[in-house]
C-alpha cells in the first residue's frame, strides 16, 4: 500500500511539464551577487556620510539607495511598469547575455537599457556599434526586441573614418540575449548604410528595416539621400529589397514573408507571390496610420495611428474583397507593436505632452480592458517590447535599485559643511561683540 | 580539465531539473507555480554555486521545500471547500479515478501538510529525515502527517483504504 501511494504520487508527478530553463541563469545570478555586494558597500559608506552630515535631506537620499536588490526569479513576464533610468546612472555592461528580456529602450546616455523578464532588473549595455552609436540611435527604431524576448536586432557599423571616403562596413546585427553571441549582416551601399525602423515577423524568422544609404559618412558628419526598405531572412541570411516606395516607415513582416508598411497616413503591402505584388491602400483608409503589424496567421493586418491623431487601430483582412476593416482601441496615439495572439494586439498608447505611455493588450474588435503596463517616457526613446510575454499576466517587480547619486550627495555634504562653517564664524563674531 | 562553475551548474540543471520539476509540481499542484519555485531556488543556488557544501541536489531540494512554504505564506491563498458534487470519475479506470481524487485532495491540504506528505511518500524519507530536512521536530512531522492523512480521508473518502494503510506505516 505504501508503494501504491508512492506510485500514485509518481504518476501525478509525471504530469509536470518539462522545465523551461533560461540558459543565462548562472550569469545573471552571479551579476546579482556582485550587485548585492556593491549595494551593501554603498549602503555602509552612505550610513557613514549620513551620520557625518547630519542633514535630513542627505540622509533620505542615501537611504533611497538602501532598497532590497531585485532578486525574485520566476518564469518570464512583462513587468507592470517600465521605469526611466536616472541621469546619474552611467555604468554599462558589455555582456549581452542578460536572459529573456521584456523591454528595451535608449536612455539619456544614450545607452541601450534591457529590462529582464525574469527578475525585472535593468541592464545598461554597450551595444557593439562603436562610439558613433549616437547617430544610429538618433534615427529612431534602430533597435528591436524579438517577440519572444530572446534576441535583439540593432543597427551596426564599423568605426567611422576621420574623413568620409572609404566604405564603412555596416548593416544589421542580431544579439542572442541568452548567450551573448552577435551575428552581423552587412548590407551594401555607397559609403555605408545606417539601418533604422527595425521590426520582427511574429515567428522571429524575418527582420524588416529601412536603410539610409550614406553618401557622406565620417565621425563628424553623415548625409543620406537614398532610402530603401529590406527584408532579411535570418535562417538563410538573405536580404531582399521591398518595393514599397520611398516612405521611411517601419516595415511589418508576416510569417510568410509579406511586408506591409504604414507611414504618414498611407499604407500598403508587398506580396511577391501575388499579381500585382504591391497593394496600395491610398485613399481607402479614414485613419492617419503610421505603424503596422501582421497577426501570427497572416490573416489580419493591424494599422495604428500616430500621436496627436484622433484615429484608432484599424484591423484589415487583406484577403477579403471588399476590404474588411475593424476599428478598435482608444483615440490618440496608438503604435501597433505586434499581436499577442490571433485576436489581440499589443499597442503602445501615448498622449501628446504626457510623460508616460501605456502598453496595452487590445482586442482586435474592442477597447483595452486591462490597466496595461505603464511606460516612463522621460528622456527615454526607441521603446521595444517582447510582445509574446503579454499573452500571460504581467508581474509587479520591485522598483530598480539605482545606485545613490554620489554627485548630489557630495553636493549636499559641501553645502552642509559650508553652512556649518558660516554658522560657526557667525557665532564667534557674535560672542566677540557681546564681550 | 576542471570544469568552470558555470559549466558545472549548467550540467547540474540539465540533468536534475526534470526531476526537481516533478517534485516542485507535487509540492505546488500547479505547473506555473512549480516553474516559479524551481527558477527561484536554482537562481539562489547559482548565486552560491562554488560555496555549497555537500550535495548540490540535496541543497536545492531543501531550498525548494522551504521556499515553497514561504511562497505559500506570501501568496496567502485561501483554501476552498472540496466539491464532491462534480463527478468526473464515472467510467474512469479505478487507479486514474483515485489519482484524480488524490490530486484534488492534495490541493486542499495546507502547504506544510502537503510538503510533509511529499517528503514521506514520494521522496520516501523517514520521519527523522523529513524533520531534519524541514528543520522541524520529529513530533511535528508525525502530527502533521497524521493530520494530513486524516484530512485526506475526510476530503476524499475513496482514499480511506489507501490512507488507512499509510497511517500504519
Amino acid at each position: 500500500m505504501t508503494d501504491r501511494m508512492h506510485d500514485l504520487l509518481d504518476r501525478l508527478a509525471e504530469e509536470a511539464p518539462p522545465p523551461r530553463m533560461d540558459p543565462g541563469l548562472f550569469r545573471r545570478a552571479q551579476r546579482a551577487r556582485r550587485r548585492d555586494r556593491v549595494v551593501a558597500g554603498a549602503v555602509a559608506a552612505g550610513v557613514v556620510v549620513a551620520v557625518a552630515a547630519g542633514s535630513a535631506g542627505l540622509g533620505s537620499m542615501v537611504l533611497r539607495g538602501d532598497g532590497a536588490p531585485a532578486t525574485t526569479d520566476r518564469a518570464p513576464a512583462m513587468p507592470t511598469r517600465i521605469h526611466a533610468v536616472p541621469q546619474h546612472v552611467d555604468d554599462v555592461e558589455t555582456d549581452l547575455a542578460v536572459g529573456i528580456t521584456a523591454a528595451a529602450f535608449y536612455d539619456h546616455g544614450p545607452a541601450a537599457v534591457l529590462v529582464s523578464a525574469v527578475d525585472g532588473s535593468y541592464q545598461r549595455v554597450d551595444l557593439p556599434t562603436q562610439d558613433e552609436r549616437r547617430m544610429s540611435w538618433s534615427r529612431g527604431g534602430s533597435m528591436s526586441l524579438s517577440p519572444d524576448g530572446t534576441r535583439l536586432a540593432f543597427a551596426w557599423h564599423a568605426p567611422l573614418p576621420a574623413r568620409s571616403g572609404p566604405h564603412v562596413p555596416s548593416g544589421v546585427a542580431v544579439a542572442d540575449l541568452r548567450t551573448g553571441e552577435v551575428r552581423r549582416f552587412e548590407r551594401p551601399g555607397d559609403r555605408g548604410v545606417m539601418v533604422a525602423n527595425l521590426s520582427w515577423s511574429p515567428d522571429g524568422r524575418y527582420l524588416g528595416y529601412g536603410v539610409f544609404v550614406q553618401r557622406v559618412w565620417d565621425r563628424g558628419m553623415s548625409e543620406s539621400r537614398v532610402y530603401r526598405t529590406e527584408r532579411l531572412d535570418l535562417e538563410t541570411g538573405r536580404a531582399v529589397r521591398v518595393p514599397l516606395g520611398a516612405a521611411e516607415g517601419t516595415p511589418a513582416v508576416a510569417n510568410d514573408g509579406r511586408v506591409a508598411m504604414a507611414e504618414s497616413g498611407s499604407a500598403g503591402w508587398w506580396d511577391p507571390r501575388a499579381e500585382p505584388a504591391v497593394t496600395d491602400l491610398a485613399g481607402r483608409l479614414r485613419a492617419h496610420v503610421s505603424s503596422a503589424a501582421w497577426s501570427p496567421s497572416g490573416r489580419h493586418l493591424a494599422l495604428g495611428s500616430f500621436s496627436g491623431a484622433r484615429g484608432r487601430v484599424v484591423v484589415l483582412e487583406p484577403g477579403t474583397d471588399p476590404l474588411r476593416t475593424i476599428e478598435s482601441g482608444d483615440s490618440g496615439g496608438n503604435r501597433v507593436l505586434g499581436w499577442v495572439d490571433e485576436t489581440r494586439l499589443a499597442v503602445l498608447h501615448t498622449v501628446e505632452g504626457e510623460a508616460t505611455g501605456t502598453l496595452q493588450v487590445v482586442p482586435a474588435d474592442g477597447v483595452a480592458e486591462e490597466p496595461g503596463v505603464v511606460v516612463d517616457l522621460g528622456w527615454s526613446s526607441g521603446h521595444t517590447f517582447a510582445t509574446d510575454l503579454l499573452a500571460e499576466p504581467t508581474r509587479e517587480f520591485p522598483a530598480p535599485d539605482w545606485p545613490p547619486d554620489w554627485g548630489a550627495v557630495a553636493g549636499y555634504a559641501v553645502v552642509t559643511a559650508l553652512a556649518g562653517a558660516v554658522l560657526l564664524v557667525g557665532l564667534r563674531l557674535w560672542r566677540r561683540r557681546t564681550r | 580539465m576542471r570544469k568552470s562553475d558555470e559549466d558545472a551548474f549548467d550540467e547540474f540543471v540539465a540533468t536534475r531539473a526534470p526531476s526537481l520539476m516533478r517534485t516542485a509540481y507535487l509540492l505546488t499542484g500547479d505547473a506555473h507555480l512549480a516553474e516559479d519555485l524551481l527558477q527561484t531556488v536554482l537562481f539562489n543556488a547559482a548565486r552560491r554555486w562554488g560555496r555549497i557544501e555537500g550535495s548540490a541536489e540535496a541543497y536545492v531540494r531543501r531550498a525548494m521545500y522551504h521556499e515553497n512554504i514561504s511562497m505559500w505564506r506570501r501568496r496567502k491563498v485561501p483554501e476552498t471547500a472540496y466539491d464532491e458534487s462534480s463527478d468526473v470519475r464515472a467510467g474512469l479506470d479505478a487507479d486514474v479515478a483515485l489519482q484524480l481524487t488524490l490530486a484534488e485532495a492534495l490541493a486542499r491540504l495546507t502547504r506544510i501538510q502537503r510538503t510533509v506528505l511529499v517528503l514521506r511518500y514520494y521522496e520516501d524519507l523517514t520521519e527523522r529525515q523529513t524533520a531534519a530536512t524541514l528543520g522541524i521536530g520529529v513530533g511535528t512531522v508525525k502530527s502533521t502527517c497524521r493530520q494530513a492523512l486524516t484530512r485526506l480521508r475526510v476530503l476524499a473518502p475513496h482514499l480511506a483504504e489507501l490512507v488507512g494503510a499509510e497511517e500504519g506505516r
